[in-house]
């Protein structure tokens, strides 16, 4: 017991003698975490995009003029019950005519066309799509077109083609990027501990001169560049969060509308931790013999 | 104490230490002389387990260092102090933390340290610098350090490798004295030195003399071996000294 404080003291100390070369090593892995972080930031913001807008197609639909609006409304309850739709939305002519009123600017004034309101009934039907699987949307759109007094159905094969990508997006890249920026982390926080232990070889050759036993030698090596990487990274972070603040109010101003969030909490506890963890291993393998 | 049995070692394919064998009693004062490159620095890391043995055998403070596993060490090294011509202390901490680092790793209280510490401070006569960081010392002062540090765990051997190299001639015989006076109390020393001065100085220590990594001389004859550069033993026959102790 007497030797592990020693030992703790001991990494203390190292820090207090080379406050200099300790500071460095956390700036350059501060600077890491930063970017890591601001990576992870940026590809956590668009997953939660993606999570919004992907694995949707919709579909528009028109139905032919003068379709009775009873027969109207009883297909779009039809719609609505089908399985995998998610949302509908259905617009009588009335209202159709009354929201291409509202964007032309509100004081437009129809009443030219006499009540005769050339416009169709139509609908917007969100319909779920499963990565890898397009025949539900297909057979959800021969429906749609099968239907009595529906006109037109219109959706973009790109459209679908998308929303059956983005689904794995995060799967294929989140992943290995995530992977990459952990593995830059690993080893700016090894390079920083070797760092220190450069100045201070000496300290090494010597505790084993007089007898250190190796976890002696080494302990306090590993502790320093365990703080050293605590201390960095939660700089990092720090910097990353009032930079996300900062940026958040800048980007959710027309036209951008970006919403910008947090690094989620997990993630930036997995970073430290890994920093922290790297750090250690770092200064452990550095004082080896 | 020390024992080498047709001890050898190469780097590479140049032969630093060839068949050297040797016997030191406890308490013995014994000079290792020769030229540079004589194979002097490589029998002492030998000695202290720096360097493995992989030819021939030895044994040092009851160790055996052909077999020495890595976790014995630290222990050896307890028992084995060794001093250096470049001091090899901390240059950025006290006299003081320099002197008490054997006591700490070998989880000494800090009250055992403490006395201790101030006993061989006293006794090498550093007690008014103690407390100052020992980059600010002298040669002379930062050689007495690393001996004061090599003698607070108060181990059974002291190798010496050319402890007075740096040092003008006043310093080096003022730090002979030391030596002589941790011998005097039953210390064994193994010291390699070229300076003749010294050995001549130390009329009661024995002399072993190497050459180009032989062991050429052993006793009085080495005295005159080393100035000379002679060999009057044959290199393979090696040199079995008595166990004894000279005074």
């Amino acid at each position: 017991m007497t030797l592990l404080s020693r030992a703790f003291a001991r990494a203390l100390g190292q820090i207090g003698l080379s406050p200099g070369l300790h500071a460095m090593a956390a700036l350059a892995l501060g600077l890491t975490c930063f970017l890591a972080g601001a990576f992870g930031l940026i590809l956590t913001n668009l997953d939660q995009y993606l999570e919004l807008h992907k694995g949707h197609a919709q579909f528009q639909i028109y139905w032919k003029p003068g379709t009775g609006l009873g027969e109207v409304r009883k297909q779009w309850d039809a719609i609505r019950a089908v399985s995998g739709v998610d949302e509908f939305v259905g617009f009588t002519p009335d209202q159709a005519l009354e929201s291409l009123k509202k964007s032309l600017g509100g004081s437009y004034d129809f009443t030219w066309l006499g009540g005769a309101n050339p416009l169709p009934a139509t609908g917007l039907a969100s319909f779920r799509v499963s990565s890898g699987e397009p025949r539900p949307s297909q057979m959800f759109l021969e429906r749609l077109r099968a239907l009595p007094g529906v006109d037109a159905v219109r959706l973009s094969p790109m459209q679908l083609d998308v929303a059956t990508a983005l689904r794995s997006l995060s799967v294929q890249v989140l992943i290995p990027l995530s992977l990459s920026l952990s593995l830059a982390i690993a080893v700016v926080a090894y390079l920083a501990a070797r760092l220190c232990l450069e100045g201070r070889r000496t300290e090494v050759e010597i505790l084993r001169l007089v007898g250190a036993r190796e976890w002696f030698v080494r302990l306090p090596w590993a502790v320093s560049a365990t703080v050293t990487g605590l201390a960095g990274s939660l700089a990092g972070l720090g910097a990353l969060r009032l930079t996300q603040i900062a940026l958040a109010s800048v980007l959710y101003e027309p036209p951008l509308w970006i919403k910008l969030g947090p690094l989620p909490l997990e993630e930036a506890l997995v970073m430290v931790l890994m920093a922290a963890m790297t750090s250690a291993l770092g200064g452990w393998l550095a004082a080896r013999e | 104490m020390i024992s080498a049995v047709h001890l050898s070692h190469h780097f590479g394919s140049h032969a630093a230490l060839r068949t050297v064998s040797f016997r030191v009693g406890k308490g013995e004062f014994v000079f290792l002389t020769g030229h540079s490159g004589a194979g002097k620095t490589t029998l002492l890391r030998l000695l202290h387990g720096d360097l493995r043995v992989r030819q021939g055998k030895a044994s040092i403070a009851g160790y055996d260092l052909s077999a020495i596993r890595g976790n014995q060490l630290p222990l050896l090294r307890r028992d084995v102090a060794v001093v250096f011509q470049d001091f090899k202390i901390l240059p950025d901490r006290t006299v003081r933390e320099n002197v008490r680092l054997p006591l700490e790793v070998a989880g000494l209280s800090w009250e055992q340290m403490r006395r201790r510490t101030d006993s061989v401070i006293a006794s090498l006569g550093l007690e008014r610098v103690a407390d100052l960081v020992c980059v600010s010392l002298s040669g002379g002062e930062q050689q007495r350090v690393a001996i004061a540090r090599a003698m607070a765990g108060s181990p059974k051997v002291i190798l010496a490798d050319e402890p007075t190299g740096n040092l003008d001639r006043d310093m080096a015989s003022r730090l002979m004295e030391v030596f002589k006076e941790f011998h005097a109390h039953g210390v064994t020393i193994l010291m390699a030195t070229h300076n003749q001065d010294i050995v001549r100085a130390t009329p009661q220590a024995r002399v072993l003399s190497l050459e180009a990594g032989f062991l050429l001389s052993d006793g009085e004859d080495a005295r005159d071996d080393t100035s000379r550069g002679v060999s009057r033993i044959a290199p393979d026959a090696g040199i079995i000294a008595p166990e004894t102790a000279r005074s």
